[in-house]
């Protein structure tokens, strides 16, 4: 070898990560196609494996009924703007309501976000950078959660995410009117989806009016398009603050170790029950160590669009955070989610621009760190809790007459309404009275005290009672003792929480 | 720049202010935290004691080394130079490239002077000596290269000195470029007695200065300081020496191989004098990678440690006494104080991956506070002294180089001169430098264990010990820094740096925030944890209760005895059940007092109840507390063996957060709160019994005092703390000078308790025994801890007697004991034996406990 041959290797360290030829650089969109199959094959294969979460079914009843239903149910339970449940009353009306149909959007849109990662990836950093990204986000076990879920957010992320790339795309081709056009659409679409893409587009706009480049007008224009669905919002969102409608979350989005860990590492959070959280810990690892990286090293300095991609990233997390401390606890993934696409192209960039070692261990930690997320999510206690299992038992042995009630944990009694209608357990659309809901209580000894349940024993009826927690056979036998009844059969679920179903009757 | 200013980055005399009262203040503030630290030291290991030892050392090297720094010396310009000057550039086996640049500079020196190469490439066997000649030819300078004589730059200095004659003699290292000024700046400084002037080093390296290579510290105060007491000594490059002072000590010491230390000491000792100019007059390479530093260091302090071991500065003649202790703090206690920073490193991850207790965790704001007063004033005075950047590549710097003067230490003792090995000769590598080596692999492997430990200490399934985490982060901060050093291009050293620093950071900035909620698993888990989900049929409305807030109470109270007579309280199973519990309280009339019930650490319902204190309250009795560090088995009362090694579990903080989050919800409880901890601890059948299953009566003590100093941090003054001995089924008592091994202390403990059944005929110990016969012998020892004395448990069967008569006989007795301050009756079954009471033997109760004065008013105090 000539000593005074020019040493490509050292120039360009990453080069060997991604060599298989349909990763190369040479035919970048086959690349995108492969992380966009692959994404679309993760969401689509398990869509209908998880049962319907609370959440899910909050958007199902907002999206069956009527627009006044509608209305009811963004004032007294959501916390989101409307956009989403009229897209989702249409989608119903046009192809029913089976929780695969309405998964199915999201599904969609999450192979959207795949290509909208690489979009943006590859206007910050490249097309190398591009896959990377495209890859992670369709492995990321957040998105997966998303994209699986009859909700907002992974449509908030894709719009942000377009609204981004569309602005980098405006800085390299500053004449085009086409790009601040699609960005402002995007951005606007995207606070109509979910509040929180707020905390994207303010940094995303402070970033976009401080281009020297662009004209000021246009940027002007495009601040505007951003803002005014966001001002126009504003009073849904305070009648919904002050209905309380988010109080619920409280206890769980407090300022702990496992929130803080998945928060951080945000893409790499999915539903995986606890004990499984490692991934979060190493993904929180990956996440800071990229951004750690793009804002502070000197190698990542030239990276264009930095700022953005660092703004868009840091602000939801910073806001999340402070506002966890300060005033009321948000401390979820769910109110990140927006900065999970710039989350992930910060890492897909930290990936590419470090020596060939650094980056290939980093690429291996968030490559472990979904891996885990999707097992994790994919297994067991990864689904939500099994109230489909529940009411798909006591459609099997139900009797006209029988009683079902929900103890402990209330918060699943909307998706045994939603599987009771599924399943048309004692007929005329569920339960045996249309609509009815499954009534729910703190715990069976206040079941037993109730009106309609003390009606139910003086008729000798059988009980079904679907519990969160499991309750202790001997504790069961004495408390139905008590009334004369036992535990005629008790069965569990596995789930994110285990129910269990317990079908009581007189004894004897 | 004009003549009346200071040398440039010369220390600020306010700085110097600051940075005195800050010392004062760290000096004062480290006795405080260290005699905190010697209370808490029965409650830690081995290890434990071996880090206070460390953090004594460092507090005494501070308080010894801040009177020799209170002085730095302002020098200002020299009057104009005279003399003649050679300058000898030392060469050993340097790119000849390098040395022409560096002979160059030397060359341009404004004042009249001749220029040597001491060419030592020969005799260290390097390859390119020939070619420095042939430099010194072509640059038309006198070259001396040595074909004989020992290894090192002072025989090389030596050399050249027996062929030269030049009044003074600059020595510049091969790969320093001297500055025109260099003669101006120094020799004006020479009057008669000065032997040398010594200066400030400069280096190529960028501003972030990673490694640390500028001592802005030691540059900037310490040599100033040592000036001020003529003890500033030559740093080996870009120094000036009177040839007559060399002289008259034999020349360049050989003594050691690091000339420059050896040769100042013994100029010292010969009553010349030293100047030190804050002002660099050449420029020169560094080490770029931290394997690099570490060996040039470890030269450096193996020479230095051998000059402390084996020529001791406390013991040599000709020094003044401030001369030996600067030579003293320089060749010997900061090495070997630095080398104690090693127990800083290895603390944490020997704590969280072996368990061992190294210190006794209260709570993590006690530490965070008393560490504030010590570390504090010595941030703002290191601060002061070299700036922010400076304070923290010192704190890098020593801590990733304990490691290696630990070695250091080890090849110096083994230096005895004339008798064994001697110091190997090196130089710095100015262009290959190595990334890694021996030297630094330890810190390397400290790094990736810092970085698991913190992985493993928040997975613990017990809950993050958040003070020992944030110290494993703040560590492996502090180390990432100098371990990123491994390559020589900036950038790529910075990506590493980074990359290596923002899991530290980020994992110290999640202790911080999460240690606010220190709750295994979140707050979701408290409440899955939470008996109140789990038992339908004994706490059917606990979840609501646990929305409630505990009744407002003007100020917290805590439980007083009764001023004559006695409380009764009762343990009934019924109690844990909110529709029964207004009934069985009744049944004890209106004088019942305490209302008792027993809870489990581990397991469901580990959590305090809030809705149940706060129902007792409100049926205006005192809720008490059998606290229980175990599982309770199913079925079963006993279990010797749970858990081996519990107490020492406890007091080394394993269960804090546990602990914490029950405190804080009895501190919360603001009305009086009885606990009785651990309980029967004399006996055999529990796991916390303070002889077997791995405890001791000092593990007993320091859980204790463990558990009690967490409640009192989080302010649950509000809670009494029982101590209650097991009566032993009035057999011999357990002697007092038994129990004053378990006993935690008067600070510790508010009642003493002890418990006793009347078995009947058919229970585990049967007998029919009186209440006289059970408790009076454990009596009469309790009363002499001068406390109130509770009888904590006390039942009767029915089975061989008469319950009602064993109960008004039991209430008579207890009206006889003085002492006696409260009875809290069993009325249960258990495994054993069924200690129900009828209801004749209720009555009795009732109408005694009226005659005997049991029903006393509920007296509370302030904490």
């Amino acid at each position: 070898m000539s000593l005074t041959a020019p040493n490509t290797r050292a120039r360009r360290p990453a080069t060997t990560l991604l060599s298989l030829p349909v990763l190369s650089d040479r035919h970048p969109l086959r690349g995108l196609a492969a992380a966009v199959a692959v994404g679309g094959l993760v969401f689509l294969l398990t869509l209908g494996a998880s049962p319907m979460f609370i959440d899910e079914v909050f958007s199902w009843n907002a999206a069956r009924g009527s627009f006044a239903d509608m209305a009811i149910s963004l004032h007294y339970a959501e916390v989101t703007p409307p956009l989403y449940y009229l897209l989702l009353h249409g989608w119903v009306a046009l192809v029913g309501d089976s929780a695969v149909l309405m998964r199915l959007p999201s599904a969609a849109a999450g192979a959207g976000l795949v290509a909208a990662t690489w979009w943006l990836a590859r206007g910050v950093a490249g097309r190398r950078a591009a896959l990377v990204a495209a890859l992670l986000t369709a492995l990321s076990p957040l998105v997966l959660t998303y994209a699986q879920q009859v909700r907002a957010y992974v449509f908030a992320m894709l719009a942000v995410t377009i609204a981004a790339a569309a602005v980098v795309e405006w800085t390299r081709d500053p004449q085009r009117l086409l790009w601040p056009v699609v960005g402002a659409v995007a951005a606007g679409s995207s606070i109509l989806l979910h509040y929180t893409a707020a905390l994207v587009l303010l940094p995303l706009v402070a970033w976009t009016v401080t281009r020297p480049e662009l004209d000021r007008r246009r940027r002007v224009l495009f601040a505007a398009g951003c803002a005014l669905p966001g001002v126009a919002l504003l009073p849904l969102l305070l009648l919904q603050s002050g209905m309380g409608n988010h109080d619920g979350a409280e206890e769980y989005a407090r300022i702990t170790k496992d929130n803080l860990f998945a928060v951080v590492g945000s893409p790499f959070d999915g539903r995986a029950g606890r004990g499984v959280a490692m991934g979060r810990e190493l993904g929180a690892l990956v996440v800071a160590d990229a951004l750690a990286l793009l804002g502070l090293a000197a190698g990542f300095r030239r990276v264009p669009a930095r700022g953005l991609v660092l703004g868009c990233a840091l602000v939801p997390l910073v806001v999340v955070l402070l506002a966890s401390v300060l005033m009321h606890p948000v401390a979820l993934t769910r109110y990140t989610t927006v900065a999970v696409p710039f989350m992930v192209v910060a890492v897909a960039v930290a990936v590419v621009r470090l020596p060939r070692a650094l980056g290939a261990g980093l690429a291996a930690l968030a490559a472990v760190a979904c891996a885990i997320g999707i097992v994790a999510a994919l297994s067991g206690s990864g689904m939500q809790s099994d109230t489909r299992g529940a009411v798909r038992a006591v459609a099997a042995d139900w009797q006209r007459g029988d009683g079902l009630y929900s103890l402990g944990y209330i918060g699943f009694n909307g998706a045994l309404d939603y599987y009771g209608k599924q399943e048309d357990v004692g007929g005329t659309g569920g339960w045996g009275a249309g609509r009815a809901s499954v009534p729910g209580f703190p715990t069976m000894a206040d079941a037993l005290a109730s009106d309609q349940v003390r009606a139910k024993l003086a008729d000798g009826r059988r009980l079904w009672f679907v519990s969160d927690p499991v309750l202790p056979a001997a504790a069961l036998e004495r408390v139905l003792g008590q009334v004369g009844y036992e535990p005629l059969e008790r069965r569990e679920f596995d789930g994110i929480t285990r129910l269990q179903l317990v079908l009581a009757g007189p004894r004897g | 720049m004009t003549r009346r200013s200071p040398f440039p980055g010369y220390t600020d005399p306010r700085r110097v202010a600051v940075a005195r009262v800050a010392a004062v203040l760290g000096c004062l503030g480290g006795v405080a935290y260290l005699l905190w630290r010697a209370t808490q030291l029965d409650e830690v290991g081995p290890l434990g004691w071996v880090l206070f030892a460390a953090e004594v050392l460092n507090w005494m090297t501070l308080v010894s080394a801040v009177p020799l720094m209170w002085t730095p010396r302002p020098r200002r310009w020299a009057p104009p130079p005279q003399g003649t000057l050679d300058v000898y550039v030392t060469v050993c086996g340097e790119d000849a490239a390098m040395v022409e640049e560096t002979v160059r500079a030397a060359l341009a020196i404004d004042y009249p002077h001749r220029t040597y190469i001491c060419n030592d490439g020969r005799i260290a066997r390097r390859d390119n000596w020939a070619e420095i000649e042939r430099v010194a030819e072509r640059l038309g300078v006198e070259c001396f290269t040595r074909t004989d004589g020992g290894k090192g730059k002072a025989g090389n200095l030596n050399h050249a000195l027996a062929r030269t004659s030049g009044e003074f003699v600059c020595v510049i290292d091969a790969d320093h470029e001297a500055r025109p000024s260099l003669a101006d700046d120094l020799l004006g400084h020479f009057h008669p007695r000065v032997a040398l002037v010594t200066t400030r080093q400069a280096f190529h390296i960028d501003e972030s200065d990673t490694l640390g290579n500028q001592e802005a510290f030691f540059y900037g105060v310490i040599q100033p300081a040592k000036d001020a007491d003529n003890a500033a000594f030559s740093c080996g490059n870009g120094v000036v020496y009177r040839r007559k002072a060399l002289r008259s000590i034999g020349g360049f010491s050989e003594w050691n191989l690091v000339e420059d230390l050896r040769t100042s000491y013994e100029l010292h000792a010969a009553g010349w004098r030293s100047v030190y100019v804050p002002r660099p007059v050449t420029r020169g390479t560094a080490p770029g990678t931290a394997a690099e530093m570490a060996s040039q260091r470890l030269r450096w302090a193996t020479d230095s440690l051998r000059l402390f071991f084996w020529d001791n500065p406390l013991r040599k003649e000709g020094l003044t006494w401030r001369q030996r202790l600067h030579y003293a703090q320089t060749t010997g206690i900061y090495y070997l104080t630095t080398a104690s920073h090693v127990v800083f490193l290895v603390s944490p991850v020997v704590s969280i991956l072996l368990g061992a207790r190294i210190m006794a965790p209260s709570s993590l704001t006690a530490y965070a506070v008393l560490l504030a007063v010590f570390l504090g004033p010595l941030a703002v005075m290191l601060v002061a002294y070299a700036g922010p950047r400076g304070a923290i590549r010192l704190a890098q710097m020593q801590t990733f180089l304990a490691p290696v003067f630990c070695v250091a230490a080890w090849r110096a003792l083994r230096m005895r001169p004339g008798k064994g090995e001697k110091a190997a000769s090196g130089v710095t590598e100015k262009s290959r430098q190595s990334r890694l080596n021996g030297i630094t692999l330890f810190q390397h492997a400290v790094f990736a264990a810092l970085l698991v430990s913190i992985g493993v200490g928040f997975a613990d399934p017990d809950g993050p010990r958040w003070a020992v985490l944030l110290w494993a982060s703040v560590m492996a901060a502090v180390l990432a820094t100098q371990n990123s050093m491994v390559s020589l291009r900036r950038e790529t050293a910075q990506s590493v740096r980074i990359a290596l620093t923002a899991p530290a950071v980020v994992a110290g900035l999640i202790v911080l925030l999460a240690s606010w909620a220190p709750v295994p698993g979140g707050a979701k888990a408290t409440l899955a944890s939470s008996a109140t989900r789990v038992d339908p049929g004994l706490t059917p409305v606990a979840r609501k209760e646990d929305r409630k807030a505990p009744p407002a109470a003007p100020a917290t109270r805590k439980l007083a005895p009764p001023r004559s007579g006695a409380y009764l309280g009762a343990y009934n199973l019924q109690f844990a059940d909110p529709r029964r519990r207004a009934s069985a309280a009744r049944r004890y009339g209106g004088g019942l007092r305490i209302m008792h019930r027993f809870q489990t650490w581990f397991g469901p319902g580990r959590l305090l109840d809030r809705g149940w204190i706060a129902s007792v309250a409100a049926r205006g009795a005192v809720p008490m507390i059998t606290w229980e560090p175990w599982r309770k088995p199913e079925g079963l009362d006993t279990d010797p063996s749970q858990r081996p090694g519990l107490l020492r579990e406890v007091a080394s903080g394993r269960y804090d957060s546990y602990v914490r989050l029950w405190a804080r919800d009895a501190a919360a409880y603001r009305r009086p709160l009885v606990i009785r901890f651990m309980h029967e601890m004399n006996g055999t059948w529990y796991p916390w019994r303070a002889l077997g299953n791995g405890n001791t009566p000092a593990d007993y003590k320091a859980a204790w005092r463990h558990v009690h100093r967490i409640f009192t941090d989080v302010g649950a003054t509000n809670v009494s703390w029982v101590f209650s001995v097991d009566s032993l089924a009035g057999g011999p008592p357990t002697p007092r000078s038994t129990l004053d091994r378990y006993w935690p202390g008067s600070r510790y403990v508010d009642w003493v308790g002890m418990s006793g059944f009347n078995w009947g005929s058919d229970g585990a110990v049967p007998a029919w025994r009186s209440f006289a016969a059970t408790f009076r012998p454990t009596y009469d020892v309790l009363r002499t801890f001068g406390k109130p004395v509770m009888v904590s448990e006390v039942g009767t069967s029915s089975r061989g007697g008469s319950a009602s008569a064993w109960i008004r006989d039991a209430l008579s007795t207890a009206a006889a004991m003085p002492g006696l301050k409260a009875l809290v009756l069993f009325d249960s079954d258990s495994q054993s034996a069924d200690f129900r009471l009828r209801s004749k033997a209720v009555r009795s109760l009732r109408e005694g406990a009226a005659e005997h004065d049991l029903d006393a008013p509920l007296r509370t105090t302030r904490p």
